[in-house]
């Protein structure tokens, strides 16, 4: 068992590797009621094209399989899994993101059986031909959701305008047309190979022994045959550097436009401290550039260009990336005049000062995000699966100076890497 | 250390309280500020454009600006003004957190500045000659304005809202938490200015403070001391003052429109008047009704709507406690919906018959002593749920419910649904094309 202590937030993480492969942690939290657990597979939207471990011949699917997979687990022989959690009290539930599936629970009471439940049901699938069929009204159904979310459908154009083939230019559901091609085999096909315990990770928090859910957890996977797998090949489309198009626009009905402004990652390959080291330099830029505390966002604000909705955000994976920037604005052709200008004007500009109140500031969120086990618990997701060990923050945030803003600054920020979504009104009020 | 929550209630003075949460087993602190107002046509903008205004800037800290850059130096406080609306009053809110000083490199303990940050912004905003800085009155005008307007982005938002504002029209529960643009447009920058020295100088104010305080005396002192300037109070507002009178026995719906939009999918609202609030002995009651409903992924709406039926992804119930008021909401194929229409029907008469299992009451029960025990895992949802109970004129304690509600019967779950009336259909129809399976 190995423990690692943070002194800031004077928290300990325990962590265990089984013999089949199976990496588990646990976070105690004292004092909570409520007990969580997620168990997540190393697959997700982006995961189309793979070689299954044994073939020779790659294996191709239809896209939104794995958000299709997600929802069919739920379901077993004779019982139903909702059913089940709800007896013993607990809520269960389960996402799907571009590289990952996480299946999880929490309760306050029967957390053992809840665990054993949570194992047992991810770790076995049964599936119909009725069961997938009636499965694919419902997903439909929430495709459709998204497709009336005109800030989704901003952030979907957007990732359309940016890459030419990778799949994250896709929604993470698929599309009606595709979900309506998954079958049975096919998901069978993806479960075997994902869903083995050496592609996948537990994590636990709340008021728990580490000790003794090892060894629940431990018994629990010795009843179960895991032939030990050799890392799966997964294959995405080349994308070349370049956006795939400058600029997207198109039509919705809301009351003004919403814009989108998108920064392809160039400097791609990153895991572990690396990669962390690039999301937190991106992420003080950003505050820097246009947060609420820099001087290009009041401007933009006092002149009515954003509002309360303006957002930030960048995401770092291995293989890709993208900052995007974007709100609800009643002149769209100006503000990102306005933006443009004022970013690259920051070129040669930063001060130390001003890094390091955003330092203070990172060093709050970070604190606070601990008081929320499923805030944790989604950092630990998204963090685990690029070898970001979660504790690592502070210690990497301290070592970035001004230096590797400046340079990030350049590289990033570079106009030719960047692409535009707009959507206007479908019907303009006055 | 105390890692569960104790709870302290002091009278600053008339009118002005403060509920002290002591526990360490939050990071933060947080405070949080209600001044309560009775929701009213002319006055709900005027409150939420207030909300706005406070966020930028004081005498002190002119800019919004300089305003962001001193919280991101309190380690990135996370500050919020905003308003609320429950039952029939509308409040203007102001809430800080704040890092505790045991997490602090420097273990400076930052409440007092914290106070005094909220203090200066609600007392103290940027005024010159009687009215609120002129610019910002202007630009927080439009952008609260684009606000209202901005509703029927969120389709399944605007939908509920709608659905609300027709089943009300004649009540002030009718009144959307920021008001109209009709009466936006009807005060000047000195009347609004008027308007919020009254508001601060007449109505109750509630403070809370959540976190781990080493005295609570000496929070209690900083607060009187915070409080000082402003005068003790006797207003004080009736969560609920006006009622649509109806026939219980009335079986249909008083209307059903339907409006048609730019959209894929149509967006489902039902709105239900269950004559029963707060204080209601029928309360506990009403609560388990609702997750046997459509509150819980088990409930009877999700199981035959979605799970059987396969018609749709989302259909849950919701509860507004301090007014009565039940809401179904879904997103289905146009097409479907006389369908779906009836499933939900169906599935009250159900409730009405007693068609309760052991097991779908015995699931409700554990869902809720769940949910409300993790209240106190959540400093936000915690103050949230002490409000609804202060609001609603009770100590906030919810241990009594949870008491009340394992006690339900499926006789006092019949009883509560044979109140419930239907009041308001409101759908949203798409232009969708049927999506034809043979097709694809």
């Amino acid at each position: 068992m190995n423990q690692i202590y943070d002194p800031v937030i004077k928290e300990t993480i325990y962590s265990k590797k089984l013999t089949n492969g199976l990496p588990i942690f646990v976070l105690p939290k004292k004092g909570f009621h409520q007990k969580y657990a997620v168990f997540g597979t190393h697959y997700g939207s982006l995961d189309n094209k793979f070689l299954v471990p044994g073939e020779s011949n790659l294996t191709e699917v239809p896209d939104g399989i794995a958000h299709f997979l997600e929802h069919k687990m739920f379901e077993e022989r004779e019982i139903n899994i909702f059913d089940k959690f709800a007896a013993l009290g607990a809520n269960v539930n389960a996402y799907t993101t571009y590289t990952s599936t996480s299946y999880l629970f929490d309760t306050i009471e029967n957390f053992p059986e809840c665990l054993e439940l949570l194992l047992d049901f991810v770790q076995n699938i049964y599936l119909t031909e009725e069961s997938v069929e009636k499965e694919k009204g419902i997903i439909a159904q929430e495709i459709l959701m998204y497709t009336d979310d005109p800030d989704w459908i901003g952030y979907q154009k957007l990732m359309e305008t940016l890459f030419h083939k990778y799949p994250v230019r896709i929604d993470i559901a698929g599309t009606v047309e595709s979900i309506y091609q998954i079958n049975r085999e096919l998901l069978y096909k993806c479960y075997q190979t994902f869903y083995h315990p050496s592609n996948m990770v537990l994590f636990i928090m709340g008021d728990v022994h580490p000790e003794w859910i090892f060894e629940l957890v431990q018994k629990n996977q010795d009843r179960k045959d895991f032939i030990l797998q050799p890392p799966i090949k997964r294959y995405y489309a080349d994308e070349p550097k370049g956006v795939n198009e400058k600029r997207i626009e198109s039509r919705m009905s809301v009351s003004r436009p919403i814009y989108n402004l998108g920064f392809k990652e160039q400097d791609l390959g990153y895991e572990g401290d690396a990669i962390l080291k690039k999301e937190l330099v991106t992420s003080i830029l950003l505050e820097l550039l246009v947060g609420k505390g820099s001087k290009l966002y009041q401007s933009l604000y006092s002149s009515g260009l954003i509002d309360d909705s303006f957002s930030i955000s960048f995401t770092a994976e291995k293989d890709h990336g993208m900052t995007v920037i974007g709100g609800h604005t009643n002149n769209p052709e100006r503000l990102h005049r306005v933006l443009v200008d004022g970013i690259q004007f920051r070129i040669g500009k930063i001060e130390v000062e001003e890094m390091e109140r955003i330092k203070k500031r990172m060093i709050g969120d970070y604190i606070t995000t601990f008081d929320s086990l499923k805030g944790v618990g989604q950092n630990f997701m998204s963090y685990y699966f690029k070898n970001i060990n979660l504790f690592n923050e502070l210690k990497i945030l301290e070592e970035i100076n001004s230096e590797d803003l400046e340079k990030r600054l350049v590289k990033h920020f570079d106009l030719d890497y960047h692409a535009v979504s707009i959507i206007y009104p479908a019907n303009p009020t006055s | 250390m105390t890692r569960t929550i104790n709870y302290k209630n002091k009278k600053i003075k008339e009118g002005i309280n403060l509920h002290l949460l002591q526990t360490s087993k939050f990071k933060t602190t947080l405070i949080k500020i209600y001044i309560q107002e009775r929701l009213r046509e002319e006055t709900a903008p005027m409150v939420a454009l207030t909300s706005y205004l406070l966020f930028r800037g004081t005498n002190n800290r002119p800019t919004t600006l300089e305003m962001m850059r001193y919280l991101e130096e309190l380690y990135g406080a996370d500050f919020v003004s905003d308003v609320e609306k429950r039952g029939e009053i509308q409040s203007l809110t102001l809430s800080l957190e704040i890092i505790n000083k045991h997490y602090l490199p420097s273990g400076h303990d930052l409440l007092e500045e914290g106070l005094a940050f909220i203090m200066d912004v609600l007392t103290n905003p940027l005024m010159k000659d009687e009215k609120f800085d002129e610019e910002y009155f202007n630009q927080e005008k439009a952008i609260l304005r684009d606000d209202i307007n901005s509703l029927i982005n969120d389709k399944a938002k605007y939908v509920n809202e709608r659905c609300c504002q027709s089943m009300c029209k004649n009540e002030p529960y009718g009144i959307f938490k920021y008001g109209s643009i009709d009466n936006l447009d009807k005060f000047t920058n000195e009347d609004l200015y008027r308007y919020y020295s009254d508001l601060l100088k007449n109505n109750p104010i509630h403070i809370f403070i959540i976190g781990d305080f080493d005295s609570a005396n000496e929070v209690v002192e900083k607060v009187e001391k915070a409080f000082l300037t402003l005068p003790a109070r006797s207003k004080s507002f009736s969560p609920v003052v006006m009622e649509k009178e109806r026939d219980l026995h009335e079986k249909i719906a008083l209307q059903k429109i339907i409006e048609e939009e730019d959209i894929m999918q149509g967006k489902l609202a039902i709105g239900y008047r269950t004559n029963i609030k707060r204080l209601s002995p029928k309360y506990a009651a009403l609560q388990i009704f609702n997750g046997l409903f459509g509150g819980l992924p088990h409930s009877k709406l999700f199981q035959n709507v979605r799970e059987k039926s396969g018609l749709a992804y989302y259909i849950y119930s919701a509860l507004e406690s301090t007014k009565g008021i039940l809401l179904v909401s879904s997103g289905i194929e146009s097409a479907n919906l006389d369908r779906v229409l009836e499933i939900v029907d169906q599935q009250l008469q159900a409730i009405k018959n007693g068609e309760i299992t052991e097991q779908e009451l015995d699931f409700t029960k554990k869902a809720y002593q769940r949910y409300f025990k993790y209240l106190s895992d959540s400093n936000g949802s915690f103050i949230d749920s002490c409000m609804l109970e202060v609001t609603n004129g009770m100590h906030p304690s919810l241990d009594k419910l949870m008491e009340e509600m394992d006690n339900v019967t499926t006789r006092d779950i019949q009883e509560v649904a044979k109140v419930v009336q239907l009041d308001t259909i409101y759908f949203l129809k798409g232009k969708e094309e049927v999506i034809d399976e043979s097709d694809i």
